[in-house]
């Protein structure tokens, strides 16, 4: 992860600014859109990653996947 | 229901080194898979590196894995070891096992956590005083 931080201005919709600003307060802004920022930034490659897997080697079979589906619900 | 999906050194070997025909590799994708599904986050403990990083030419796939930027490295701190070393003591393990404890010692602080792993058993036992970490085999 590179060092220090960079300043940047977003425009963001008012109802969704004034539900951010409820949620954390105006200080804490960068650190809640830095985490937000950074799961969804993972979530894409998560995705990419699987989508290359599925591309190299083929699909997951559906009884595999279903039983990681029924491990996750009981965790 | 778990937010958080970590994964051992088998877990992470059998991404890395997945082939069509293997049963951990095909269970480690699903598991990842039900994570993308949870938009979960997915870790593994920096001790595991230990285990799959030998400065050899099988690093490259482990390191291709790791820089898609879709896997983040929890780096041990000393609360982590702590929280392992007691682990260990409660489950009567010696310290052959401590990257075991540092595995599921990560996923306890980081919430509620699956551990993907080849090695249930020991991640099993460790994990036992953990409510908030369950196991999933590969």
């Amino acid at each position: 992860m590179a060092s220090g931080v960079a300043k940047i201005s977003i425009s963001l919709p008012r109802d969704l600014a004034k539900a951010l600003a409820r949620r954390v307060g105006a200080r804490s802004v960068s650190e809640f859109a830095a985490r937000a920022i950074r799961h969804e930034l993972e979530h894409e490659r998560l995705g990419a990653l699987l989508g290359e897997l599925d591309e190299n080697l083929g699909p997951v079979a559906p009884g595999v996947l279903e039983e990681a589906r029924a491990a996750w619900r009981k965790s | 229901m778990a937010e958080v999906l970590i994964l051992d050194a088998e877990a992470l070997s059998a991404l890395a080194h997945a082939t069509a025909r293997s049963v951990a590799a095909a269970r480690a994708r699903a598991i990842l898979a039900v994570a993308h599904e949870h938009r979960a986050l997915v870790r593994v403990p920096s001790a595991v590196l230990a285990e799959v990083c030998r400065g050899g030419a099988r690093d490259a796939a482990v390191n291709r894995v790791l820089a898609s930027g879709a896997i983040a490295i929890v780096n041990l701190d000393a609360a982590i070891a702590r929280r392992a070393g007691a682990l260990l003591a409660a489950a009567k393990m010696s310290s052959a096992h401590a990257v075991d404890a540092f595995v599921v010692a990560t996923a306890a602080a980081l919430g509620r956590a699956i551990v993907a792993t080849g090695d249930p058993d020991d991640i099993g036992r460790l994990a036992a005083r953990e409510p908030h970490v369950s196991v999933y085999a590969l």
